[in-house]
């Protein structure tokens, strides 16, 4: 834990006030310390000296020491305290001006805080959504032209085979793999399986 | 509509939700906005909803049967329709994609669903998302990716949700196990209604809670993974259930339904109650003289869930004996 006050990491012993925890520098320097070893104290002044100065130290101090109500948003004006309150930021500023605390909280409630995903106005590549779309109209086409495509995939596979397989990326070693097994030439497809092993184990 | 249809696995899984938030760059959010940013927000979502052939209707110019409506169709919820200056809806035909505008954020795209089918209104809405995005200079940063005005939807802005019905996993007492695997997936599950986690009924809300380090389809996976497991769990709990007491389900199967067709008062602990019974034993039980189908189950769920949420003063006589007209009155084949 830290201290509200100096930022400084707190050792075994801490001063919490007011929801504020402090070190015992700063709970010493501000009047906590003294407040909360004899808490008569300035009741006990105010019975000696005149009224206004009875106010102990302690008040006027705290009041606003902890750093996390004074940090506000220069855009919007919202402090840390609302964002406590309310749970809520005013503007995108506020993501830079509480940059700090919000990586903390971040912390504790996401299971990462790198950003991973879409970029906008792009589809996430891959998702289902486009997967079942392109396949729908592979199946389509295929009802509608099957001998067309079939050549296709021919001339694939025979470009594959040709080609000097030491070459061909992975990705084109899977797609490889599954055009052979497809056209049911199962030792070309083992020729592939065996390279990208290969390659696994290297 | 969306909401006449009868969904997949609909006797467990009432609805399904997925909701994405987006903010215009330049603009506080809406918290903090002023008359005439809002309106500038509003114009544009006009216009969005014209180019996308969509309605746009302000929350303000709604009339109260209207509000009604929206509520119970899930489309707009309490705090929007109490406070509805400087808002608005944009909804498709069917009302199954709407964007809520300056609610808490600039724009919440959402998709309703009957039902687990959650593959179809989700990439409905993500295609929606980037339709926003294209038209709109979004709020967007490389680390963090979409800004919103709650830090915790900071990310992709996506969420998940279910409203789920399983009376024979409380029953069953598998809660507990339930809650663990929600929990292993960054899942998260409160009581639907009621109030904190004082549990009322059956019903319960499930929703995905990572937005940032996760990939829009990881959070689609899991969402099925979710759906999947309750739907199993609940099914066999059911069987589970019958097949070791019968008597005592079709006792209070039966128990329930008298109840309900003939109450003059109805408490909403009760109606849930009841409602649970009728739901776990519907699909064992078949008898002819019981005049029920899943319709009727779902829309009597529906009616107190609604009810419960714009009717002041729950507890009272009056509130109580509209309900038992209310349910009666489903159960009877009322028109709508």
């Amino acid at each position: 834990m830290r201290c509200e006050r100096c930022g400084k990491q707190i050792g075994n012993k801490i001063f919490k006030y007011n929801n504020s925890y402090l070190c015992p520098e700063c709970a010493s320097a501000t009047g906590v310390a003294d407040m909360l070893a004899n808490p008569f104290a300035g009741v006990m002044n105010m019975m000696d000296s005149d009224f206004m100065g009875a106010i102990p130290p302690v008040f006027s101090n705290l009041e606003f020491s902890s750093t996390r109500a004074q940090i506000k948003c220069p855009k919007c004006g919202t402090s840390f305290r609302d964002f406590d309150n309310t749970g809520t930021f005013g503007c995108i500023e506020c993501y830079v001006a509480f940059n700090d605390q919000l990586q903390r909280y971040l912390m504790k409630s996401q299971p990462n805080t790198d950003y991973m995903g879409r970029k906008p106005g792009i589809l996430s590549e891959g998702n289902t959504w486009q997967d079942e779309a392109t396949e729908d109209v592979k199946a389509s086409e295929e009802v509608e032209a099957p001998a067309a495509i079939n050549e296709a995939e021919d001339e694939k596979l025979t470009k594959y085979e040709n080609s000097d397989i030491g070459m061909l990326s992975d990705d084109d070693l899977k797609e490889a793999i599954q055009l052979a097994v497809k056209k049911e030439n199962y030792m070309l497809a083992a020729r592939f399986r065996d390279e990208l092993k290969g390659r696994e184990g290297n | 509509m969306w909401y006449d249809e009868i969904g997949e696995n609909n006797d467990i899984i009432l609805s399904s939700c997925v909701s994405v938030v987006r903010n215009i760059r330049g603009y506080k959010f809406p918290t903090k906005m002023d008359a005439e940013e809002k309106e500038f927000v509003l114009t544009s979502a006009e216009a969005f909803a014209k180019e996308n052939d969509m309605k746009f209707v302000r929350l303000e110019e709604l009339s109260d049967g209207q509000r009604v409506e929206f509520l119970r169709h899930k489309i707009a919820n309490i705090e929007e329709l109490q406070n509805p200056s400087g808002k608005g809806l944009v909804i498709s035909d069917d009302e199954s994609l709407s964007i809520v505008v300056n609610q808490g954020n600039h724009f919440r795209i959402q998709g309703n669903c009957n039902g687990g089918d959650i593959n179809s209104i989700f990439w409905a809405v993500e295609k929606l998302a980037v339709n926003v995005e294209k038209k709109f200079d979004i709020a967007f940063s490389e680390r963090l990716g979409f800004l919103s005005s709650n830090p915790f939807e900071v990310g992709t802005g996506l969420r998940v949700s279910f409203i789920i019905s399983v009376p024979a996993i409380e029953k069953g007492g598998v809660m507990p196990k339930v809650l663990q695997r929600l929990n292993s997936l960054d899942w998260k599950m409160v009581p639907y209604i009621g109030d904190g986690n004082k549990r009322t009924g059956n019903l319960y809300e499930v929703y995905s809670t990572s937005t940032l380090g996760v990939t829009e389809k990881k959070i689609y996976e899991r969402a099925i993974t979710v759906l999947e497991d309750i739907v199993k769990v609940e099914r066999m709990c059911r069987e589970a259930i019958y097949n070791k007491n019968k008597i005592i389900v079709e006792d209070q199967y039966f128990r329930s339904y008298g109840m309900l067709k003939y109450c003059q008062k109805l408490e909403l602990s009760e109606a849930l109650e009841a409602l649970g019974w009728l739901r776990l034993a519907h699909s064992m039980i078949k008898d002819n003289s019981v005049d029920l189908d899943l319709t009727k189950i779902n829309k009597m769920t529906d009616r107190i869930c609604t009810e419960m949420k714009h009717l002041k003063g729950n507890a009272s006589i009056k509130v109580e004996t509209a309900r038992a007209k209310q349910i009666r009155a489903i159960l009877e084949g009322e028109s709508n």
